[in-house]
């Protein structure tokens, strides 16, 4: 049997899982990886189930390498693959390793040589199990066991990888190291892989497109650092990061002018979303920061507000900064981190922070642009 | 009110530690009076039990034959049960069957009818006038004072305890490991002997045991409908009834000797390998 050309993933799938109906369209090329991050809930698990064939497709088809695995149209009766024809390498939240065998024999429970396929030898020694290979899942601690599930997804032979938060309980060292040998078999193999994960830096690591669901919809898809310079709504922004969302009568165009609005703002800006990584930089007070020649006076827009306190953060000082929305909208407290060694400002006193350009929403929280540059020669300084 | 919580682990409850360590031993001793008050009968049959007399009982001409049938038709009965019960309880754990709440309540209905009234109900539907009983006669077989009657009423005894158990040791494994088994490439009777077995092993292994139990020791059922041929319960009581209690207390004891030993072990066995098998979940967000 000749192998089929590699197409990769292309699925569409209508699922109804615990009351939630879940609908999603992916197309993940091979050796590509497709990230899907969304709140507890919001149906991430329940894409993955219906691609795996663990919940039934309500309407959709799953399609790889050209080959239909499942479709279900209505009015006709549903198809689906048995679950060992599918080829598909999961690592499940649960993890679902079998207590019952040995580190390697779970690694190698698909693999076609079993516990002695070199494949489980050279898994295991790039996952640091090949100490714990005799060990039973139950004597291992929770990481341990992660590292396991990934290397028995891989060492199966996937033509189709689906990781759903594969790396929650490892350890900061490891999660660098585990991610690192996920992307160079998802690259080597040619594997289209689906990535659920909360955590925006396993997705920017690896995926090369992202999906952010809520409440079992599509909100944006897209490449993530276009999700994160333009979220498609409000709604999005906060499920990637953005922490802050202040209206336009907060920002300023420059750090002394009381006066806010002006070219640079969208048509119909409602709020701005704020992200820690639009902050451009520590800012100052805004007399200083007014003055010409610093670095931070190059910014477009500022925020002013009123220092509340600061925390020492290990490395740096976070200084909580208090902005006072206008329109009686409420107050909201940034923080701003202080290079290690910076003076922490007394409460109370005015503080200014430059801006990168930050996404603006209308009031129904769809996107309407991003802050501009301003036009009016000479209002700095 | 952290302070206190943690105050009260740290074992300063109101009332003082001597209270405390007072009704743990209190505690203690009702725990141990109920178990020797369950093993009293034991004991009150080894205390009554005479080496000579049981000698003299045992070695008698004709009196192990009993035994031998009944360790045959208990083995019988496990062996169809193992066969024919198995992929019901399977069925039943694993939801393949319609109305599942109606077949388990069928299961449950011999386990909740007294055996004697089985017995009776059995002539009924089997004896030798009835439909069926003239179905089994085209097979030269009869469900009144044979083999196989015996048979058939510690089927009917044991039955609700083996697929009840097998269902709740089948229930036990996570259907994910069996679905990532299946991913994995196994079709699944390959699912079912690397991994669900193994793994319900020591639910199905006590489960196998507390239906050999049962078999052997079924009494009710097997007075209505098979009196002959004797096996060891009927031993006894024919024996009790002729010749009195102590001449009987031989054959208790032998009753018990093949019938507790399995079971025991069974157990035993299944309390130590599910020990050993606990996973702690993983905490990861959801």
């Amino acid at each position: 049997m000749s192998e089929p050309a590699r197409q990769g993933l292309d699925a569409q799938v209508l699922v109804v899982r615990r009351a939630l109906s879940v609908a999603a369209s992916l197309a993940v090329p091979p050796g590509r990886v497709l990230g899907i991050l969304g709140p507890s809930g919001a149906g991430k698990s329940s894409v993955l189930a219906a691609l795996a064939g663990l919940a039934p497709l309500a309407e959709g088809h799953v399609r790889l390498d050209g080959r239909l695995l499942a479709e279900a149209r209505p009015g006709r009766r549903p198809h689906g693959l048995p679950l060992r024809e599918r080829g598909i390498g999961m690592v499940t939240q649960r993890l679902g390793l079998f207590p019952h065998l040995t580190v390697a024999e779970n690694l190698g429970y698909g693999a076609p040589g079993g516990a002695r396929d070199p494949e489980v030898a050279r898994l295991g020694a790039a996952l640091g199990l090949d100490e714990l290979l005799g060990a039973r899942p139950p004597r291992l601690s929770g990481g341990q066991r992660q590292r396991v599930a990934l290397g028995r997804a891989l060492a199966g032979r996937p033509r189709l990888l689906l990781l759903d938060e594969p790396f929650g309980a490892l350890d900061a060292a490891w999660r660098e190291r585990v991610r690192a040998l996920v992307a160079s078999e998802v690259a080597r193999r040619a594997l289209p892989t689906v990535l659920v994960s909360h955590d925006l830096a396993d997705l920017s690591s690896l995926a090369d497109t992202v999906l952010v669901m809520d409440q079992g919809q599509v909100l944006q898809a897209g490449p993530l650092a276009g999700v994160l310079g333009a979220p498609a709504s409000q709604r999005v922004a906060e499920l990637v990061g953005y922490r802050w969302f202040l209206p336009p009568g907060a920002l300023r165009p420059h750090p002394g002018e009381t006066a806010s609005g002006g070219p640079g703002l969208p048509e119909g800006t409602s709020l701005i979303g704020l992200h820690p990584a639009l902050l451009a930089g520590p800012g100052g007070p805004p007399s200083e920061v007014r003055s010409a020649g610093s670095e931070a006076v190059e910014a477009d827009w500022w925020l002013v507000g009123q220092v509340e306190g600061a925390s020492d953060q290990g490395f740096w000082v976070e200084l909580r900064l208090g902005v006072a929305s206008p329109l009686g909208a409420p107050r909201v407290t940034l923080g701003v981190p202080l290079p290690p060694g910076a003076g922490v400002p007394p409460a109370g006193s005015a503080w200014a922070v430059p801006l990168r350009p930050a996404p603006c929403f209308d009031a129904a929280g769809a996107l309407v642009g991003r802050l501009g540059a301003r036009s009016v020669a000479g209002a700095r300084g | 009110m952290a302070g206190l919580a943690l105050g009260e682990r740290a074992g300063h409850r109101p009332g003082g530690p001597a209270l405390w360590r007072l009704a743990g031993l209190v505690g203690l001793g009702g725990c141990l009076l109920v178990w020797l008050v369950l093993l009293g009968p034991l004991g009150a049959l080894l205390a009554h039990l005479r080496p000579s007399v049981v000698g003299r009982a045992l070695s008698a001409p004709g009196a192990l034959g009993p035994l031998v049938t009944s360790l045959e038709a208990s083995a019988l009965a496990l062996a169809l049960l193992v066969v024919l019960g198995t992929p019901l309880a399977w069925a039943m754990a694993r939801d393949r069957l319609p109305a599942p709440r109606i077949i388990e309540a069928g299961v449950l209905v011999p386990l909740l009818m007294p055996p004697l009234v089985i017995g009776l109900l059995l002539v009924f539907l089997a004896g030798p006038a009835t439909p069926v009983g003239r179905a089994l006669g085209l097979v030269h077989l009869s469900a009144s004072d044979t083999f196989f009657a015996l048979v058939l009423a510690e089927l009917y005894e044991a039955g609700p305890y083996y697929v009840l158990g097998v269902a709740a040791a089948v229930r036990s494994v996570d259907p994910e490991l069996e679905a990532q088994a299946a991913l994995l490439g196994d079709p699944w009777p390959r699912v079912a002997r690397r991994v669900t077995l193994p793994l319900a092993a020591p639910g199905v292994a006590s489960t196998l045991a507390v239906a050999w139990a049962r078999a052997i020791g079924a009494f009710g059922a097997v007075i209505i409908v098979a009196y002959h041929p004797y096996g060891l319960p009927m031993q006894i009581w024919v024996t009790l009834e002729e010749q009195g209690l102590p001449a009987a207390l031989p054959f208790a004891l032998v009753l018990l000797v093949v019938a507790l030993p399995l079971p025991l072990l069974g157990l035993l066995w299944a309390a130590r390998t599910q020990r050993a098998a606990q996973v702690e979940p993983l905490e990861v967000p959801g």
